[in-house]
């Protein structure tokens, strides 16, 4: 069983944050909400979303897998209106899911999650934490994306900095201390990453402004950032380059 | 099983070309090997994912496979092709690029044999819009958990240049020796009935020689074709048969072999690749012709023009191969008959008994439609007999003939002297046209029945003064040339032949020569039937013009005595008589 009311920015949110990582979701639902955890074909970058039932406007389910074509949901949501409420309910005879906007009524068949596997969340420690203003993160990636195909993110105790540096052209986005809203950083951390899945994540946090990453040397990073007004929480674990 | 040890193989067996030792590696591969991967293992050396039949195909690109190199490795498609150019095998490109990756991946898998070959076959399988997103992403998978010389052979096996010299055989004789005590008869026969060699592995692995006793011919799986040696001469020919064979035609076109069970047809080429898609026409024919309960025919198929049965120049049948569009278009444009020659199998495995006997088993099971023949054959003992018929088989527009022996049964996968090719060492190109005089005509038969369906014309005989026949023209008639015709021809009807016509075959109707023709030809040959400057090259024999077409120009300027003379015909046979390279 499972039957939900939801908005659809909220639902809009689930789907941005989850299809840069896949294409195709196993979602778990049951009596606390919604969570899925999906890592990416190339094992390079990862999602670990959650949100609480409080986020939907209605929400009843048994302990179920529901697989799900995000891209389907992504243009089903093209024909929602911000004042409609979607309903979404599950026809397990069909094995479809069921939307309800208004008067339009569209189905999907559930796809098999048999081949889809569960990723282990790995364990990462690491050393230096900072939250900012999401949106001041993406003027410098919407930068660094003209010059480079991948960006270098370090911090000290004193700021935050993003670089990226093309064959003639660089750019370089530093903030102080005093501008980030919190930083934890004992000693200098350096990772690079492409681009191609930073700025996503970069893009998909902007709706909550407040972004917490997650930093080492030359380890993975780790972003977080809420959805949902606070009713959801998502993280991103993005591998890191190291040039040979 | 992890995917490094197979590399491990591969590796070994790249290091040397001499047989005994590749088959030495594979045996200690094999017995190495758990029965439920044996399949796997088998393909993979073979290149493969699967049989030919099943027609898997990793499906993608050389630029596709740049893409996943650069992206999996966190390098830039430009480098990647840089590094192409200088390398020339993408194989190696992946090889050298491993040790240059900059993107990590945030955890790895064990590369097991399984998860490389379940990747490679989601590849194939997959189809429609994003199927090319998906097979990115299934070998990135596997690319970012490959050493050095597993990213080598992985790409090697994607781009199906797999490169190991390791002929079906080798494996063959490596299974025999793993499984079978060395009975590499046993083991190649049932090779060559069911022709794929991961499941023979998998029986022979799991139950040793008893494993394929039972193995039998299954309709819809191909079996490996019987082939043919060659001579040149009809003596040698005939010497080697034993003074007696059956000689065939044998159609230049595409060898079909047809599995036939209830209402279900399967055509598989050759290299018993499926080409049922290709040929929905010969499919339907089948079915109507087809009068047994299940079945396995083999065929030659060729096109024709089906309003007079003549033969099309090889080259044509290109053009039904390899279609998805417009397929209505080419089965109209070029319609083919398919020629029976055998038959293997009626519900009983027939490749045991002798060639006599399936040719009446074939008869028995088969009746003749337009789209389905059973080819022509005869009996001979003769060398001039062999070498006539040669000569009608070249004439209808076949490549020579096949001699086969009466007694042989059939030896799927094997060429050996129980069958003998027999073709032409020159062939004399007719690079101009001629101006041919009509003499006879055929009635019209499909569409163009209540016309004339094919003219018998002619050619000049300056010192004799009588005109010499020299083909039967049926191609090249739009509908408003055949409805012109009988007007043209009108006044010059005549009940028996002019007496200054020399012609062996025998028209539906004769005419007085008179109305001249420009003819475009394939080829000029040897005949025993036309009559073409007969007996001066050859004995019995005059000349006569393959794949005659008629260019649309009446030579209305022309007499029939100013047509092409016998004379030119023989200079220019002569002249451009030249030995056919293989």
């Amino acid at each position: 069983m499972f039957r939900s009311e939801v908005k659809p920015a909220v639902l809009r949110q689930v789907v941005d944050t989850v299809s840069i990582i896949v294409g195709e979701g196993k979602f778990r639902v049951n009596q606390d909400g919604m969570s899925l955890k999906s890592v990416d074909p190339t094992h390079v970058a990862m999602v670990d979303l959650e949100l609480n039932r409080s986020a939907f406007e209605s929400f009843e389910a048994d302990d179920q897998e529901l697989g799900i074509d995000i891209e389907k949901l992504k243009n089903v949501l093209r024909s929602a209106t911000p004042s409609d409420v979607i309903t979404l309910h599950l026809d397990e005879e069909s094995n479809r899911l069921i939307l309800n906007m208004g008067n339009l009524m569209r189905s999907m068949s559930l796809l098999d999650t048999r081949h889809m596997t569960d990723p282990k969340i790995p364990d990462i420690e690491l050393p230096a934490i900072v939250v900012m203003d999401g949106e001041e993160l993406e003027r410098g990636i919407k930068a660094a994306e003209n010059v480079s195909d991948h960006v270098i993110i370090s911090m000290d105790n004193e700021s935050f900095e993003l670089r990226a540096e093309g064959d003639t052209d660089s750019v370089d986005l530093k903030i102080p201390n005093d501008l980030l809203l919190d930083l934890k950083c004992d000693k200098r951390v350096k990772s690079i990453f492409a681009l191609s899945y930073f700025s996503n994540m970069i893009r998909a946090a902007r709706a909550s402004k407040v972004v917490k990453i997650g930093l080492g040397v030359d380890y993975p990073v780790k972003i977080e950032f809420d959805i949902a007004g606070g009713k959801g929480h998502v993280l991103y674990l993005l591998a890191p380059r190291i040039p040979g | 099983m992890d995917y490094k040890e197979i590399v491990k193989t591969y590796e070994a067996l790249e290091e040397t070309t001499k047989r005994l030792e590749l088959t030495s590696i594979l045996v200690d591969l094999f017995e190495n090997v758990k029965c439920d991967e044996i399949k796997r293992v088998v393909y993979l050396t073979q290149g493969k994912l699967g049989p030919d039949y099943l027609g898997l195909e990793v499906g993608i690109g050389e630029k596709l496979i740049i893409k996943a190199i650069g992206e999996s490795m966190g390098i830039a498609d430009k480098k990647v092709q840089e590094e192409y150019r200088k390398l020339g095998d993408l194989g190696s490109v992946a090889e050298a690029l491993t040790e240059k990756r900059a993107q990590r991946t945030l955890f790895s898998q064990p590369l097991t044999l399984k998860r490389v070959f379940e990747n490679l076959f989601r590849m194939a399988k997959k189809s429609g819009s994003g199927a090319q997103r998906e097979r990115l992403n299934l070998l990135e998978d596997l690319l970012n958990d490959c050493s050095r010389s597993e990213a080598k052979y992985l790409i090697r096996t994607v781009t199906g240049k797999a490169r190991l010299g390791i002929a079906d055989m080798t494996i063959l004789d490596a299974l025999a020796i793993a499984f079978a005590d060395g009975d590499r008869a046993r083991v190649e026969r049932a090779y060559n009935l069911c022709s794929d060699l991961g499941e023979i592995a998998e029986m022979l692995c799991k139950n040793g020689k008893k494993g394929i006793v039972d193995i039998k011919i299954e309709v819809g799986i191909p079996i490996r074709s019987m082939l043919a040696e060659r001579l040149s001469s009809p003596e040698e020919i005939l010497e080697k048969m034993g003074g007696r064979c059956a000689a065939e035609y044998k159609y230049d076109g595409l060898r079909i072999q047809a599995h036939i069970e209830d209402n279900h047809v399967k055509l598989f080429s050759r290299r018993l690749e499926d080409i049922t898609s290709q040929f929905p026409d010969v499919k339907e024919g089948l079915l109507k012709s087809f009068k047994g309960k299940e079945g396995v025919v083999e065929g030659e198929c060729v096109v024709v023009n089906l309003n007079t049965g003549e033969m099309r120049p090889f080259q044509q049948i290109s053009h039904r191969r390899g279609r998805k569009y417009e397929l209505t278009e080419a089965i109209e444009e070029y319609p083919v008959t398919l020629f029976l020659f055998d038959c293997l199998y009626d519900g009983e495995d027939l490749t045991g008994i002798s060639y006599q006997e399936r040719r009446e088993k074939l008869g028995g099971i088969i009746e003749e439609c337009d789209k389905i023949k059973i080819s022509t054959v005869k009996v001979v003992d003769d060398v001039e007999e062999l070498e006539k018929f040669f000569e009608d088989a070249i004439e209808a527009g076949c490549e020579g003939l096949i001699a086969k022996s009466l007694e042989s049964s059939y030896k799927a996968g094997a060429r050996g002297w129980q069958w003998i090719k027999y073709k032409r060492e020159y062939r004399a190109e007719l690079v101009d046209t001629v101006d041919l005089a009509i003499v006879g005509a055929f009635a019209g038969r499909g569409r163009r029945k209540g016309w004339y369906g094919a003219l018998l014309m002619a050619c000049y005989n300056d010192e004799t003064d009588v005109f010499e026949s020299v083909c039967k023209l049926g191609t090249g008639f739009t509908d408003e040339v055949l409805k012109e015709i009988p007007k043209k021809l009108g006044d010059f009807k005549r009940d028996a032949k002019d007496p200054r016509v020399e012609s062996e075959m025998e028209p539906d109707y004769w005419f007085s020569p008179s109305v001249v023709l420009e003819v475009l030809g394939g080829e000029i040959t040897l005949s025993p039937i036309h009559r073409a400057g007969y007996g001066v090259l050859k004995k019995d024999s005059g000349l006569a013009i393959r794949f005659p077409r008629f260019t649309g120009r009446w030579r209305e300027d022309k007499k029939p005595e100013d047509a092409t003379t016998s004379k030119e015909l023989i200079e220019m046979y002569s002249a451009q008589l030249k030995r056919i390279e293989e």
